[in-house]
């Protein structure tokens, strides 16, 4: 249970929800960790400071830091507090993220520049930073996607952003590859997060969906840890999909 | 025209009881003049369990978009909102008309400050605007034949269904229209 012991991880997005589980278990893993929020005065960052002490309360260095990752600048200077307080990377989960629900014809011109810079920008910033500390780890990169990434979904402008970051992932792990950086990334089905509370609100008929087909924050978490472990080794490029097997289903009545 | 099952001290009561579930706070202490925001401590999830409550108790559908993105897409991209995400005077003067006059509700506030000034009055009116627009007949079977057993839902006494009222989203671009209908503040209407 311990593969990530003396080890560092950051997971962006990581004050609540699916980002928080994730940054729980990989602390679970052995790992120190970094918890990363966009606004130090919005509305989850009280909680990411008890999530921190959580974190420190099972052993492992926890410190929260906050950066708005659409700014590279923010980036760099994100990455160099982890490696002021940590000294070091070795796990990267690029989980943040955020945008409207609406049809694509009717996003404005800052929903839409607001979609490419949180959700495709952002991470490749992150990435572009935290490079040289993941050289030097051999770290790995985990990329959190939807199954919007591959279906579509009403009112979901976020798909396309996660295909072209799935896409991205794959461009990764080939280029980062020679130095050592496996990248992959994990493709959540639905999992009852806070954004679950506006999906129930445009799309009739999830509510009746069984239990049986939302994924937990939990086991999204299990999947990246696994990707973070030796016998994951030979997976690069990929995609996971964690869905209960709800994009086997043509049809995705009850 | 009001509903004449739905009665407003039943909607004050069901928001006071959807503020108090969702935010874990005593329904009775509830000024309906609060801010929901700053006096009540609700972020901007919340709303999202404060409006699925009202929806499920009174079978309704909230607006799901923003009113000044309504505002944009009636009237214009930039009309409601500037370069600098700061509402326009034209959005301001509407805001007020909405959420009533309210200090600091002004022409150049971030657009993101806007759910401070809403109050639980203001989903009441919100509610109120959808229940009062309960069809003549039932859009079903065609018979006009209303009941409610609880003055909450309403369902047609011929066939069962429940009422079909127009959506949030829908009433909200009306009352944009009228709005500038008579103002002409947009520069369009």
């Amino acid at each position: 249970m311990s593969h990530l012991e003396g080890k560092v991880a950051l997971v962006t997005g990581s004050s609540r929800g699916i980002g928080q589980a994730i940054a729980r278990r990989l602390a679970e893993d052995g790992a120190d960790v970094v918890v990363h929020g966009r606004n130090p005065k919005g509305p989850t960052a009280a909680g990411a400071e008890v999530f921190r002490d959580e974190v420190r309360g099972f052993g492992r260095k926890a410190e929260v830091f906050f950066a708005d990752l659409t700014d590279k600048d923010a980036v760099g200077r994100l990455v160099g507090e982890v490696e002021t307080a940590f000294g070091r990377l070795d796990v990267l989960v690029l989980n943040a993220a955020r945008a409207p629900f609406k049809e694509t014809t009717r996003l404005f011109e800052r929903d839409l520049r607001m979609l490419v810079e949180t959700n495709f920008m952002a991470p490749v910033f992150c990435v572009q930073k935290a490079l040289p500390l993941l050289e030097v780890a051999g770290g790995d990169i985990v990329f959190i996607s939807s199954l919007g990434s591959r279906f579509m979904n009403p009112q979901y402008p976020l798909g396309p952003m996660k295909a072209a970051m799935e896409s991205m992932t794959r461009q990764w792990a080939e280029e980062l590859g020679p130095q050592g950086i496996r990248a992959n990334a994990v493709c959540a089905g639905l999992v009852k997060t806070d954004a679950y509370k506006t999906l129930r609100r445009l799309w009739p008929g999830l509510e009746q969906l069984p239990e049986e087909l939302f994924v937990t924050p939990e086991e999204v978490a299990g999947v990246v840890s696994f990707l973070t472990r030796p016998d994951a080794s030979a997976i690069r490029g990929q995609t996971i999909v964690a869905d209960r097997g709800l994009s086997n289903r043509i049809l995705r009545g009850p | 025209m009001a509903n004449p099952f739905i009665q407003r001290a039943t909607i004050e009561d069901e928001v006071r009881a959807a503020l108090a579930a969702t935010l874990r706070l005593d329904a009775e202490g509830i000024d309906l003049d609060s801010s929901i925001v700053t006096d009540l401590g609700a972020t901007s999830i919340d709303f999202l369990d404060i409006n699925f409550r009202l929806e499920s108790t009174f079978g309704i559908r909230l607006a799901t978009q923003l009113l000044l993105d309504h505002v944009e897409e009636e009237l214009g991209e930039g009309t409601a909102i500037d370069k600098d995400d700061k509402i326009t005077a034209a959005a301001a003067s509407l805001m007020k008309r909405y959420l009533g006059e309210r200090p600091g509700l002004e022409a150049g506030i971030f657009a993101e400050e806007i759910p401070a000034f809403v109050t639980p009055r203001v989903l009441v009116k919100s509610v109120e605007g959808i229940t009062d627009e309960l069809p003549e007949k039932c859009t079903h079977c065609g018979e006009a034949a209303w009941k409610s057993d609880d003055g909450k839902k309403v369902a047609c006494g011929a066939c069962s269904k429940p009422a079909e009222y127009p959506d949030g989203d829908e009433l909200t671009k009306r009352w944009i229209q009228a709005f500038e209908q008579e103002h002409h503040l947009f520069g369009g209407g």
